[in-house]
């Protein structure tokens, strides 16, 4: 009774909140976990229940594996919005669920915080999970990293489906390796990126830190070579613990192509992290039997979601919410406008109106908010590297505006700062310009709409 | 040309939270009036003598970092008593506050053993709960944060927020504002930097913040610290050339200081 009464709640707190024109991805579910709070383990689902976490990429992934899969003809339930807390889930699994209890569907795909993967795992009923790597990321809500992978990590001691994790970062050890393994029951599936134009040397890399110390005697790690923040082939030099190789990698070709194993698909803008992405979606769908045709057309109709290299007129948007998230942003900005000048009809930024003196002449908004959701602590902002951008022009704004701008100042370079705290008069101001918008969660979807 | 030689210890380690934002204070607001900075890093392994520093800055890390760094750390203790005989200041985060002190017992109950020059003590607050605090005290400061305690994720209880306390820095009394985030309950601190206006502190109870002991400064407060605070940076920089420094146009720093003090405060 009270399972029929919150799935009735669920449908009419959607049908409400749809009448409004809103998309109310947390509200219903949030609704009926109040009037059933143990709805969601008497459920029939699908043969197919996949949960991705991790710090960065689950919005991404959570879309690719789902237009892919939708691609193929499988009916696919997900929390498309990024509302990635059990009531996000809960919303997305009872809006297609009957008064029969059953989730009609083909598969689940959901995106889960990770916190809320390793409190809420009883609720959840996954027969893969994706776990895309981990980060530095809002300490103050998710305490320090290794609290939350032993978190992840514990809630998986009884899971015995297919856990895909990436197989170059090392801070996933917890997952494969230690003291629990032997316990473990799930099925280990390993991803990862072979070395590319864009890999990086170690030496002289200022990223964060975190998680490059090894996992079993803490000496510092080595890379054969290296991805980005922590992630390559890396090994200890002390101890002899080191990557297990991927069964499933990706390579990138001259031109940027993605290839596994023998097979094309296709470019991806936006940096390696997004390469990442998109090799994990592709071994979700080949692991379910999912043919080269389908994935390859999915993969191409998958539309970054809102907020995540997003073009709006002259300007590009981008969520950004922790320090390796905005690096793999800002280097993106850099080889962008660095290209951008080298195009046909430009002479590299000499005479040029798009560059004077071998600066651009766009802009950067930098939207800086601290609720919540952001994370409290703007102190992350210091540990990104803003520097070398090719950009003068920097307008801050957001709850903490003056923060950034202090950033952008005790950078010591030659940038042109103006503080604008509301939104709306920034983005306008920025679209005098034209460039980039970098916006944290809870202010995104204003800064988008002024944009628009 | 005036100068400044300043230490950044354990700079690859003890990162957590934007500590470069503080040497890029120092750095900036030092250039800004002539004054030359050289600022040289020091981590594991690499030989230095602390005394020959104006300027020492070690910030936080989680627990892991600080059991790396802390054998190294010890070896240098008396390195650490001829600079402080020396003059040389400090400023020690989180972290590093903790280590300098007597001891610190982390969050699984493994007890490091402190530099000793600070006569204060830490014990984690995760630790503290199932062992040497008793439950009573527990339930009384979990009353106390009822809000932080359901809110925060990592399943102990931690000091977390911004934070406001008054000081007396350079002779007047000035407020500083920083944000906190702390499992560790530091204790039998005999000489604090200051007391907390909005905040915790040293510990859910004490109503003090941080340790102050001539030139050393040790403190809970980052976001980074000194960005904000320009006028702890310069404290720091005119005690180092034994001169009273121009003033910079501080509007940006000022801003940001009011808008978290207004909402502390509000």
């Amino acid at each position: 009774m009270r399972d029929f009464l919150a799935v009735c709640i669920c449908h009419l707190a959607r049908f409400f909140i749809r009448l409004l024109g809103r998309n109310g991805g947390t509200m219903p579910g949030e609704l009926a976990l109040k009037v059933s709070p143990d709805i969601l383990k008497r459920l029939k689902y699908p043969d197919i229940y996949i949960a991705v976490t991790g710090t960065n990429g689950k919005t991404s992934t959570t879309g690719m594996i789902r237009t892919v899969f939708e691609n193929a003809g499988y009916r696919v339930v997900s929390n498309i919005y990024g509302d990635n807390l059990i009531f996000g889930a809960a919303t997305a699994i009872l809006a297609a669920t009957g008064f029969d209890r059953r989730v009609n569907c083909d598969a689940v795909v959901l995106e889960f915080d990770e916190m809320t993967l390793g409190r809420k795992f009883e609720h959840l009923f996954p027969t893969d999970v994706v776990i895309t790597n981990f980060f530095r990321d809002q300490l103050d809500r998710c305490g320090e990293t290794a609290a939350v992978i032993e978190a992840v990590s514990g809630a998986l001691a009884d899971f015995k489906g297919r856990l895909f994790i990436n197989a170059d970062d090392p801070m996933l050890y917890s997952f494969w390796g230690g003291s629990g393994s032997v316990a473990r029951k799930y099925e280990i599936v390993r991803y990862g990126l072979s070395e590319n134009r864009y890999s990086v040397s170690n030496a002289g890399n200022i990223e964060a830190a975190e998680g490059r110390f090894c996992p079993v005697c803490s000496h510092r790690l080595s890379y054969k070579f290296y991805q980005y923040s922590h992630i390559g082939d890396y090994y200890c030099e002390k101890c002899g613990f080191s990557r297990v190789a991927p069964d499933f990698i990706g390579s990138l070709d001259d031109i940027d192509h993605l290839l596994m194993d023998g097979s094309d698909y296709g470019v991806r803008d936006g940096g390696l992290y997004h390469y990442y992405n998109e090799v994990v979606a592709i071994a979700v769908a080949l692991a379910h039997g999912i043919g080269y045709k389908n994935i390859v057309s999915g993969l191409s109709e998958y539309k970054t979601g809102a907020g995540r290299m997003e073009q709006i007129g002259n300007v590009l948007l981008n969520l950004v919410k922790n320090p390796t998230g905005l690096n793999q942003v800002l280097r993106y900005i850099r080889r962008a406008e660095a290209e951008r000048c080298l195009g046909e009809g430009c002479d590299g930024g000499v005479n040029s109106s798009c560059r004077e003196g071998g600066v651009s002449d766009r802009a950067l908004l930098f939207v800086l908010n601290d609720n919540r959701v952001d994370g409290t602590d703007v102190s992350w902002i210091w540990d990104a590297d803003i520097e070398s951008l090719g950009i003068r022009k920097i307008i801050c704004s957001g709850l903490r505006a003056y923060d950034m701008a202090l950033r952008f100042k005790y950078s010591g370079e030659d940038f042109d700062i103006e503080v604008i705290e509301d939104i709306g008069a920034a983005a306008k101001r920025l679209k005098e310009f034209g460039g980039y918008a970098l916006s944290t969660y809870s202010s995104l979807v204003v800064t988008r709409g002024h944009l628009k | 040309m005036k100068k400044i030689k300043l230490l950044h210890m354990y700079h690859d380690i003890l990162d957590l939270y934007g500590d470069r934002g503080n040497i890029a204070s120092f750095v900036y607001r030092s250039r800004a009036r002539g004054i030359q900075v050289e600022v040289e890093r020091c981590t594991l392994g690499e030989a230095r003598r602390i005394a020959d520093y104006d300027i020492v800055f070690m910030g936080g890390g989680a627990d892991k970092e600080q059991s790396i760094i802390i054998g190294d750390l010890i070896g240098r203790k008396n390195d650490f008593k001829d600079a402080i005989a020396n003059g040389t200041q400090f400023l020690l985060i989180c972290g590093a506050y903790q280590l300098f002190g007597m001891y610190y017992v982390d969050a699984s109950g493994h007890r490091l053993e402190g530099l000793g020059l600070g006569e204060y003590h830490t014990v984690s607050s995760a630790s503290a709960l199932h062992g040497s605090r008793s439950d009573a005290e527990a339930h009384m400061a979990e009353a106390r944060m009822p809000m932080r305690t359901s809110l925060d994720r990592a399943g102990s209880n931690r000091c977390i927020g911004n934070i406001l306390i008054e000081a007396e820095i350079g002779g007047e009394r000035i407020e500083i504002i920083g944000f906190e985030n702390h499992g560790g309950q530091t204790h039998g601190v005999e000489s604090p930097l200051g007391r907390v206006i909005r905040g915790f502190g040293n510990n859910f109870e004490s109503g003090f913040e941080g340790y102050r002991n001539g030139r050393i400064i040790g403190t809970y407060m980052h976001g980074p610290l000194l960005p904000k605070n320009p006028r702890l940076t310069d404290y720091f920089i005119s005690t180092a050339i034994g001169e009273r420094l121009s003033p910079l146009d501080d509007s940006i720093e000022n801003a940001a200081f009011e808008t978290v003090k207004r909402r502390l405060l509000g």
